[in-house]
């Protein structure tokens, strides 16, 4: 059970992150290959919050969510002005520069030894132990040491950012944004300034990023910068490539899908060193069947004849 | 007295550092803008190529004891296979199977992926750690009061060799297909050339530069899987910041940069020197984006 809930805790933590990058990639039709550092800023300032100011969880989350998505803000009101080769040029570097910082601002991010004894959110008690119910002796709340009581915290998160993203693609600025995608020309001549959407996508994308950071932190309860390299951006990009097709569904099933496969290349590599690069291999492929097997890109122009 | 003595030392020091860290790079950059131009896309794997052609040197002399001048050699020749290979297994495939409008950013995606496998494939093979070659490591000239080593004056006279080299290749007949082929594709299609051919070639040669490079950084300074992404980043710095209009631009702007390294790295702790060159292609693409990115201003390109 508690293997299982790991495994769903993992598929929780990538879909916040999935389904924000797909507003970039799916909805403004730019590969961003920053979404790991942003991912690593979001996970640092959780773990600084909760380590250094020992504040709640949820305030936690919150300042993960504004930090990455202020950065993401910043950065994109530049960024979102290039065209297709040079957003993705320019994100590379924002990768290399958001990884340098990290691994080497030793005194507030740890350096290579990371920052370890992060705490875990609390749940109420009676989800922890039932028999006791909430009138239980001190405090009704009880930190979640398992992954299943972790379940409490991630798939509530998980479900409010697939909403969120979801009544954004079907709402008025979600049709803007697949308009300015499709064809910025025409959108320009409607009156409609293609750089305002994409940063607010971009941004968002960013808060997301943020948001899965501090669950990934508090998750693991250890982080260190080379969890936030730029192989994390192209697994990342990896899977929305993946799941393009389908829309958000496609989306989480490329994640589950993703989670499996890489639970099977534990099973299948003896060498645990070897797993990180066997994944590279893996993903990169898959990167290359999608470029050859789909006709469209990443980002499919359904709305195109 | 003495301590200006010793500063004036240093600067020259810095400068042939410098100069021999750019020689390397501007090889690399001539690489990818090759690609760029003929490929009409961001060859993003042609730092994994040059990483890979740096392991496999080390891996033929160090573990095959391969005399340096034949490992020289099948390090260009695996760098152009790899390249060759790259184009034949994911651009070819994919420029055959997506329209004109879709195929840059659809390139993209599949160079993303050919550097992922490769450096994965490095790492699997051989590990993360750093290699080099561990040869001529003494003095070998002293200019002024600076000392170069034989891997640097070997990578001074690649320099030289590999600009006078492309200057006249690009004007014989095959080095005027291939630029027509920057310019005007459909255009050299039409004329009965073959234009897949054409671009097989310029990858093969892109990829020998890289293999070339490769050997030298494993010469002097030492490679590992993840110097692709560094030196790709800094191919794309030259030539956004002087053009990718193939041999002066990359030269030039490698040389340049391969001094700014060389300064900067004498005054930032050495673990903030990468920063330097990520700050100024964010710079650079911010205030001035054109450079490389003519290619993506051609009648026929989205």
């Amino acid at each position: 059970m508690n293997y299982a809930a790991y495994q769903l805790v993992s598929i929780c933590i990538l879909t916040i992150s999935v389904v924000g990058l797909s507003l970039v990639v799916n909805m403004c039709g730019r590969l961003s290959l920053c979404q790991g550092g942003l991912f690593g800023v979001g996970a640092f300032t959780a773990a600084l919050a909760l380590t250094r100011s020992h504040v709640g969880f949820l305030p936690a989350v919150a300042a993960a969510g504004m930090m990455s998505g202020g950065l993401a803000l910043v950065l994109g009101t530049w960024l979102v002005r290039l065209k297709k080769e040079q957003f993705l040029l320019a994100s590379l570097a924002v990768q290399a520069v958001l990884f340098t910082g990290l691994y080497n601002t030793i005194d507030l991010t740890g350096g290579p030894s990371g920052i370890s004894g992060i705490p875990r959110p609390e749940v109420p008690r009676w989800f922890v132990a039932p028999e006791l119910g909430g009138s239980g002796l001190g405090s009704s709340w009880i930190s979640s040491e398992t992954s299943t009581q972790f379940l409490l915290v991630a798939v509530p998160m998980c479900l409010l950012s697939i909403g969120l993203v979801v009544q954004v693609r079907r709402s008025p600025f979600g049709r803007v944004l697949a308009a300015v995608r499709d064809d910025e020309l025409a959108a320009s001549a409607l009156g409609r300034n293609p750089m305002t959407p994409r940063l607010a996508a971009f941004a968002l994308s960013g808060v997301l990023a943020g948001f899965a950071g501090a669950l990934f932190a508090s998750f693991h309860t250890y982080i260190d910068a080379t969890s936030f390299g730029i192989e994390e951006s192209i697994f990342l990009v990896s899977i929305v490539a993946l799941g393009a097709p389908a829309g958000i569904a496609g989306q989480i099933a490329a994640v589950a899908i993703v989670v499996l496969l890489m639970e099977v290349l534990k099973l299948a590599v003896p060498q645990s060193t070897h797993v990180a690069h066997v994944r590279e291999v893996a993903f990169g492929l898959c990167l290359i069947v999608v470029a050859i097997v789909r006709t469209g890109g990443p980002e499919r122009r359904r709305s195109r004849a | 007295m003495v301590s200006r003595g010793i500063g004036v030392k240093r600067m020259e020091q810095y400068l042939v550092n410098g100069l021999c860290w750019g020689a390397t790079y501007a090889i690399v950059a001539l690489g990818f803008s090759i690609a760029a131009n003929a490929g009409r896309t961001l060859h993003l794997a042609h730092g994994a190529v040059f990483a890979a052609t740096g392991i496999i040197s080390c891996q033929l002399h160090n573990a095959y004891s391969w005399p340096m001048p034949v490992t020289l050699v099948g390090s260009v020749v695996a760098g152009a296979v790899l390249s060759t290979l790259v184009d034949l297994w994911v651009y070819s495939p994919i420029r055959r199977r997506v329209s004109t409008q879709t195929a840059p950013e659809t390139l993209l995606v599949g160079a993303i992926g050919a550097d992922a496998v490769l450096r994965g494939l490095m790492g699997a093979s051989w590990g993360s750690e750093s290699r080099s070659l561990g040869w001529g490591g003494g003095v070998l000239l002293e200019v002024g009061s600076a000392a170069m080593s034989l891997p640097q004056v070997c990578q001074v006279a690649a320099f030289l060799l590999t600009a006078a080299a492309a200057a006249v290749a690009l004007r014989t007949s095959a080095g005027r297909s291939l630029r027509a082929l920057a310019d005007d594709p459909q255009l050299l299609s039409v004329l009965g050339y073959n234009v897949r051919l054409l671009r097989t070639t310029a990858m093969a040669a892109s990829g020998a530069l890289a293999g070339g490079a490769g050997f030298l950084a494993a010469s002097d300074w030492g490679v590992d899987p993840h110097s692709g992404l560094e030196a790709v980043l800094i191919a794309a710095v030259i030539t956004t910041a002087c053009g990718a209009r193939w041999v002066v631009g990359p030269m030039v702007g490698a040389i340049l940069l391969g001094q700014l390294h060389a300064w900067m790295g004498a005054m930032l702790p050495s673990k903030w020197a990468p920063l330097l060159v990520y700050s100024i292609l964010l710079v650079l693409l911010m205030l001035r984006p054109g450079g490389l990115f003519v290619v993506s201003s051609r009648p026929d390109s989205p």
